[in-house]
């Protein structure tokens, strides 16, 4: 559910950026082939009806060609700070001496935006690209609001780029989002601030190297990112992510983008954090790769800590994970990942260990689980206290209800040593997988797991 | 005087098609109009076959190079030229003296 709002967050994120791209380029009418402006500052908030003052804007230079003529200003003397009126057709700059308006295509985003700021920036667009780069630009819709720092976007397009159309195929096929100057290891600073549709608050920080986009391949290098949603507190350090996006997409498609994305996908994030904000309870997974195809997930995790309420972690070393996954089923949803894995998969883990302060305590190793069309075969050694270690084998139908979000094992036949009995051990062994008990009911042949 | 007026107007359409020449900040710019391709050497090394523009303003995407796209402002006073580095960052307006 967390993973899914991160990649919802991504997605609309994205889509706001491109939105907003497409606002800008109303600024260039059709018969101007070139614009260049530096923005020493902006101020601009949507009066009341769509009419009236809206702010201010400083600009250094503008430099505009127009058919066959080019325009240079220079805003020596500051005679060219601009106060901003809109009304719902036309947007006017007026300066002490001069003022520029520019009509407002009746289908663009503009009356969207709310309120937008920028501070040191230089935009460019022409026929053939776009460049936007500043110290600092925020944008909010009343509802949203993204904030960058120290960015540097760039698009280019075959189709003429000064079309709300044409940049956004231009940015749908290539496109660098990336930091403002060369040699700053930090990149460039996204903020976004959103709620989800029960009215629950987003909020996701990160800082990436680069965000590019080329023909069909989206690929993020990322420094750092930290996203806050409902309970949750997720960190993600260093990670390279990157997925597909159909060649011939040239729309803001967010299905059709979304489905290429999950259906190829790698991620390599070796520090992720989770942590239930209210119960301190959470998880660190390290993730060396997850890839995803049309219908198959592999993931290899050298880690992940599961950190109980009461200061216990349980420790899982070498997990490998090769599982069947239905087209356009979204990586990051786990019960759609267990749905497929329960279909066709295979589940390694090398050890299983409870984790004190100075004690590490293997529990089980060698667990393979291996399902195939709801039957699952579970073998593992496990080591409980003042018991030899001994093997445990158990085979399973199980059934996983998504809406329940259960998993139901009917027990066909087990085999474990003799002085065990197999619900003695088997609940040892998913005491391991969920926080207590109260998530588990079992009977004889019966094992209901609350997922 | 036919072929005078025929001179004069293949001398005035073959002006707008001549090859430019461009210079400074150590930077050297060979454009032709006509081929619509355009040459870079010195500080940006590179070339561009599709050029796009006439006249005062030519723009374009690199075919080879170490940038990834141009704009260049040519009035024959005040010159300008805006480089995309292959890194998709902005130059900032660099003056040359374009004949």
């Amino acid at each position: 559910m967390n993973n899914k709002l991160i990649m919802i967050s991504v997605i609309s994120l994205l889509f706001k950026i491109l939105l907003l791209f497409a606002f800008l380029s109303t600024y260039a009418d059709a018969s101007s082939n070139y614009v260049s402006i530096d923005i020493e500052k902006l101020d601009y908030k949507k009066p009341d009806s769509n009419r009236g003052e809206a702010g201010n804007l400083i600009f250094p230079q503008v430099r505009l060609s127009w058919d066959e003529m080019k325009i240079s200003l220079d805003n020596n003397s500051s005679f060219l700070d601009a106060n901003i009126k809109v009304n719902p057709r036309y947007i006017k700059f007026k300066t002490s001496g001069l003022g520029f308006t520019f009509p407002l295509e009746s289908e663009s985003g503009f009356f969207k935006v709310n309120g937008a700021t920028l501070e040191n920036s230089s935009f460019i667009l022409n026929q053939d690209f776009f460049n936007f780069s500043g110290e600092k630009f925020s944008v909010t819709n009343g509802t949203s609001k993204l904030i960058l720092d120290k960015f540097n976007v760039y698009c280019n397009g075959e189709d003429d780029m000064t079309s709300g159309k044409g940049l956004i195929k231009g940015c749908l096929t290539d496109l660098i989002l990336n930091g403002l100057n060369e040699g700053d290891l930090a990149g460039a600073t996204i903020d976004y601030y959103d709620s989800t549709a029960n009215g629950e608050n987003i909020f996701l920080s990160s800082r990436l190297k680069s965000f590019e986009l080329k023909s069909s391949k989206f690929k993020l290098d990322l420094n750092q990112a930290h996203l806050e949603v409902l309970n949750y507190n997720i960190d993600i350090g260093t990670a390279d992510i990157s997925c597909e996006k159909e060649s011939k997409l040239y729309e803001l498609d967010v299905d059709r983008l979304k489905n290429a994305c999950v259906d190829k996908t790698e991620i390599h994030a070796p520090h992720i954090k989770i942590k239930d904000k209210e119960t301190g309870s959470g998880f660190d997974i390290s993730l060396e790769q997850l890839k995803t195809e049309k219908n198959s997930i592999e993931a290899v995790l050298p880690s992940v800590e599961i950190n109980g309420e009461e200061g216990k972690t349980t420790k899982l070393s070498s997990i490998k994970i090769d599982c069947f996954k239905k087209e356009n089923y979204e990586f990051y949803d786990l019960h759609k990942i267990i749905s497929g894995c329960v279909e066709n998969g295979q589940i390694d883990i090398d050890g299983i260990s409870t984790v004190g302060a100075k004690t590490e305590q293997q529990f089980a190793k060698k667990l393979n689980v291996t399902f195939e069309n709801n039957l699952v075969i579970l073998d593992m050694k496990i080591k409980l206290p003042l018991i030899p270690q001994f093997k445990f084998n158990v085979e399973a139908y199980v059934r996983h209800d998504q809406d329940n979000k259960t998993l139901t094992f009917d027990i066909i036949r087990y085999k474990t040593i003799k002085i065990l009995s197999w619900r003695y051990a088997l609940r040892k062994a998913l005491e391991f997988y969920v926080k207590g008990n109260d998530k588990m009911y079992m009977d004889d042949k019966k094992i209901v797991i609350q997922l | 005087m036919k072929k005078m007026m025929v001179l004069v107007l293949l001398l005035a359409s073959s002006y707008s098609f001549a090859s430019i020449r461009c210079t400074g900040n150590n930077i050297d710019i060979k454009v032709n109009p006509l081929a619509k391709s355009l040459q870079i050497s010195g500080k940006y090394e590179g070339t561009i076959n599709s050029l796009r523009g006439s006249g005062i303003e030519y723009f374009g995407t690199a075919s080879s190079g170490n940038f990834r796209s141009l704009t260049l402002f040519v009035d024959g006073v005040d010159s300008e030229l805006t480089v995309i580095g292959s890194n998709g960052r902005a130059s900032g307006i660099i003056s040359v003296d374009c004949n």
